[in-house]
Order: structure tokens, then C-alpha cells, then sequence
């Protein structure tokens, strides 16, 4: 249970995979002008990020160490094939949305270095756990940059209206470089957190 | 299992042969299932399209299949096809498809136009690879609702964006050449629908 919980903290703040690690960039600038999409996205790789870490660390025993990124990269599209069909048998509304991004999940590198690191070294059960963990950690921050993003670009959030009539849309919120900005923002705040908390806790072992 | 036996030459073939075809099979076997509930979805987002399109409205799966059996006159002829829409017999209305590229890939649409060629009755989008939010922004009911009753009894262009003078639509901020794309695609297949369709020499 302890362990769990490591593995949580870990994924969401001390080794989140996009303001720590710096992972998955690309995606999360580009999926971010809408919590919806951003919230799909984030699920979509939770789900394909733990369900191949379980799958890769299954085969752990069995697999030939020099052909483990091959079958790495298979088990994740496989993933993601699965997660293309059932978007489209049954949210054709949501796979017209996210367009070409569920496809581009494969390219995430987050998923591949989670397989690499951990999974090929722990049981199926904590590879599962580690998945979850760390897409959620992805999840979170694409969600943080786009409520931001929507609330101050469209004046909406999930597509309802929040902000009052008056309310000018600033519309470069909408915009890829708005991404960039907050993005760094998120990083810059996190990391002079997460710093802090570090040495306190070196402090105190010392 | 020993290391030797998966270092040898024909343990790492077997094997990742082995896994593709576990894999490739159920992927086959997923797709197989889904396919008839995927077509359907697609037809159905289809007949929603043209519908929209022609301004017609529908509140369920049932109303669409209906107008579609009792109001819808397929036309082909071998340069284009396109639906007549039916009212007591008399054509009303026309739906034809418009396709074209736009800035990532190609964009399938429908348009709708009345009886005389002289009015269009609205645009929708089937399929488009435009950036989510940017040029995604096309399938959006403010892009498209800007469409309905345009006037195109005169030449091409029939579709200006503003500030341009006779500007008549807005184009999507930060997605210009996406815009541009939709209009130009839009108005060469009014053009070409006006040359082809059957009633109009």
C-alpha cells in the first residue's frame, strides 16, 4: 500500500513526466486549447501507458533483451490501435475530435521510457500501478494548462460558459504559443516547489 | 529459461513472431466485430451531415432513416452525384459533395443549395485532419451556421472573408490557410455543381 502511494506521489509531482522529466511535450501543447480533448487525451494514455506496462512486464521473462524495444513499441500500438477502434465504434463524436492525436499516442515518449525503466524490471501488479501513475501525472498537467488556456481564450470551460458577456477572449490563449508560456510557467512554479520540499527533506535526514 | 537459449539466432524470431501473430490476431478479431457498428456510425454521421446541410431537422436515428427513404432522390451522372432533396414530389432542394484539400489532408464536406442554384443552404464536414481547435474549428456550428443563405445566383467568389469588401463569412483566427482552403474548396464545387447537375442547361 505504501508502495502504491510512492508510486503515485512520484508520478503526479517529484517525477512527473512533463514538468520534471519533461516528456510528452509535443502533445501537451497541441491537445491543450480544450479541457475536453485534454481530458480524453490524458485518460487515452493512462489507460495505454499502464495497460503496456502491465503487458510488456508479463513477458519480461521471456523476452530477448535485444529485441525488447521492438516488442516495446508493438505491445504500445497494439494499445493504441484498440483505443482508436473503440473511439470510433462508440464516441464517433470525441474520435472526430482528437483527429490524428490518438494515433500519435505511439509516439509519446513517456510510455515507451515508462516500459523501459520500470516495467521491464517489476511485476505486472506495480508495472500497472506505475501506468496509471504517471499518465495521470501527464493527465493532470494537460488539464491545468488547458483550463487556463480555454477559461482565458474562449471564456468557457468543457464548452460551458463561465466567464461573464463582457469578457473579452484572449485570443492568443487559443493559440500554440500560448502554450509554450504557460507550459514553462507550470515548470518553473513546480520545479522551485518540488526543489524546496527536496532539501527540507535532506535537512531532515541529515 | 536460460540466456543462452535466448540469445541464440532463432529463439529472438520465433518469438517476436509469436507475439505478432497473438497480437495481429486480436486486433483482427477486434476489428472484425466492430466493423458493421463502426460503418454504421459513419453512415449515420453522414446522413446528419447532408441533413444539416439542408437544413432539415430530425430528432432521432428513425427520422433520418425516413427522410432518407421517403424524401432523398439519389442522382448520379458521370461527372458528379449529388441528392435531391423531395418535398410531395417536387425537388426542393439539392445536397452534393464537396471535397478538396485544406492544410494537413483532405476535406470531405457536403452543401446543400436550393432549387434554382441560387441560394446555399448551409455546409457540413465529414471528415477533416485540420489541428484540433485551430483549423478543427471549421466543424464548429458558428463557422458553419455562417454558410446558410448565402446568395450564389452571380459569379465566383461567392464567399469573401471579411474585412474584405463584399465579405460575407469570418474566417477562423489562426488558421488562415485552413479557412482559405474551405473557401476556395467551397466555391469551385458550387461552380462545378452548377455545370454538372441534371435540370440546369
Amino acid at each position: 500500500m505504501a508502495k502504491i502511494k510512492e508510486t503515485l506521489y512520484k508520478g503526479f509531482f517529484k517525477d512527473n513526466p512533463i514538468f520534471v522529466q519533461i516528456l510528452g511535450i509535443c502533445s501537451a501543447l497541441a491537445v491543450t486549447n480544450l479541457m475536453l480533448n485534454s481530458l480524453i487525451m490524458g485518460i487515452g494514455l493512462m489507460l495505454v501507458t499502464a495497460f503496456s506496462e502491465m503487458t510488456v512486464s508479463i513477458i519480461r521473462d521471456k523476452t530477448p533483451k535485444h529485441i525488447r524495444m521492438m516488442i516495446q513499441t508493438f505491445i504500445i500500438s497494439f494499445y493504441v490501435i484498440v483505443m482508436d477502434i473503440y473511439l470510433k465504434a462508440y464516441m464517433p463524436e470525441m474520435s472526430k475530435a482528437l483527429g490524428p492525436y490518438v494515433g500519435l499516442i505511439i509516439t509519446n515518449c513517456i510510455i515507451m521510457g515508462r516500459c523501459e525503466a520500470f516495467a521491464q524490471n517489476n511485476t505486472p501488479g506495480e508495472a500497472f500501478v506505475d501506468g496509471i501513475a504517471y499518465g495521470g501525472g501527464y493527465a493532470m498537467v494537460l488539464l491545468i494548462i488547458a483550463f487556463i488556456r480555454e477559461l482565458l481564450g474562449f471564456g468557457t470551460l468543457f464548452g460551458l460558459r463561465v466567464m461573464p458577456d463582457s469578457f473579452v477572449n484572449w485570443t492568443l490563449m487559443v493559440m500554440p504559443p500560448a502554450a509554450f508560456f504557460i507550459l514553462a510557467i507550470i515548470i518553473w512554479i513546480a520545479k522551485g516547489v518540488i526543489a524546496k520540499q527536496d532539501t527540507k527533506e535532506e535537512v531532515k535526514t541529515a | 529459461m536460460s540466456t543462452k537459449k535466448r540469445e541464440s539466432f532463432i529463439y529472438p524470431i520465433a518469438f517476436m513472431i509469436g507475439i505478432s501473430i497473438l497480437f495481429t490476431s486480436i486486433l483482427a478479431t477486434l476489428n472484425q466485430t466492430t466493423y458493421a457498428n463502426i460503418k454504421q456510425q459513419e453512415d449515420n454521421q453522414l446522413r446528419k451531415s447532408i441533413l444539416y446541410s439542408l437544413n432539415v431537422d430530425f430528432s432521432s436515428d428513425a427520422d433520418i432513416d425516413k427522410i432518407f427513404s421517403e424524401n432523398m432522390k439519389p442522382v448520379k451522372n458521370d461527372k458528379i452525384s449529388y441528392y435531391e432533396y423531395q418535398q410531395q414530389g417536387e425537388t426542393t432542394a439539392y445536397a452534393f459533395p464537396v471535397e478538396g484539400k485544406a492544410l494537413w489532408g483532405t476535406v470531405d464536406a457536403y452543401a446543400a443549395v436550393n432549387k434554382d442554384v441560387t441560394e446555399l443552404l448551409g455546409v457540413d464536414f465529414i471528415r477533416h485532419s485540420e489541428t484540433p481547435g485551430l483549423g478543427g474549428r471549421i466543424s464548429e456550428d458558428w463557422y458553419k451556421e455562417q454558410f446558410r443563405g448565402i446568395d450564389i445566383s452571380g459569379n465566383s467568389p461567392y464567399f469573401i472573408y471579411k474585412p474584405q469588401s463584399g465579405g460575407n463569412i469570418d474566417a477562423i483566427t489562426g488558421a488562415t490557410l485552413t479557412s482559405v482552403s474551405i473557401r476556395d474548396m467551397i466555391n469551385s464545387s458550387v461552380d462545378s455543381f452548377k455545370e454538372n447537375y441534371e435540370g440546369g442547361k
